[in-house]
């Protein structure tokens, strides 16, 4: 029996380039779109401000 | 259009080359909180689908945050997102579009809440959570 090499899936998705990234504000109800390459300043923007806030992430579905 | 998912998360990005989602702590829907009121932002992703005639045409994408009486909280906000038909599209499948990034809350007590996601104005998805009080 012969192995042949099996070319790796190329992970794609029919939602390239459709898609935003915004930041939503209910105190204000603005709405600011976040540019390309962005994203992750963003997150990482979030997650110290819920580290500030003391904020705990839990789910129902917790045991 | 319709909503196939609507979740918050510890993280929610599209990636730009793939246009895949990616997600960790994906469905958190309680927050525990040492003090109210507060206002914190959280990670969401909401994945759309669209049919083919709907391409190319603006859409209005409404949150609305409610608190325990699912009276409003804050102020409703939009934004408009114009779906395409992308280069993997399969004739006579519906197309998808992902909208991503954080979402300031506030909560001035606790109990249940919501995010409501309405589309031209109509309702289409809700993202309960729950605020609890904790000693944190």
């Amino acid at each position: 029996m012969t192995e042949r090499p099996v070319e790796a899936p190329r992970e794609l998705s029919t939602a390239r380039e459709n898609h935003v990234t915004v930041l939503v504000d209910f105190a204000t109800g603005q709405v600011r779109s976040i540019s390309a390459g962005q994203e992750r300043e963003m997150a990482e923007a979030t997650r110290r401000a819920q580290q500030d806030s003391r904020v705990r992430l839990l789910s129902t579905a917790a045991a | 259009m319709r909503i196939q998912a609507a979740l918050l998360a510890r993280f929610a990005e599209t990636d730009p080359e793939s246009g895949l989602l990616n997600l960790v702590g994906g469905g958190l829907d309680v927050f525990g909180l040492n003090e109210l009121p507060a206002q914190f932002p959280v990670a969401f992703a909401v994945l759309l689908r669209f049919a083919e005639s709907e391409a190319d045409r603006t859409f209005d994408l409404t949150f609305v945050l409610r608190g325990p009486t699912l009276e409003p909280v804050g102020e409703p906000t939009s934004f408009e997102i114009t779906p395409r038909l992308g280069e993997y599209h399969a004739e006579g499948w519906e197309g998808t579009f992902t909208a991503t990034g954080a979402l300031r809350l506030i909560t001035e007590s606790v109990g249940t809440h919501s995010v409501s996601v309405q589309i031209d104005g109509i309702e289409a998805g809700v993202i309960p959570f729950q605020v609890l009080l904790t000693e944190t």
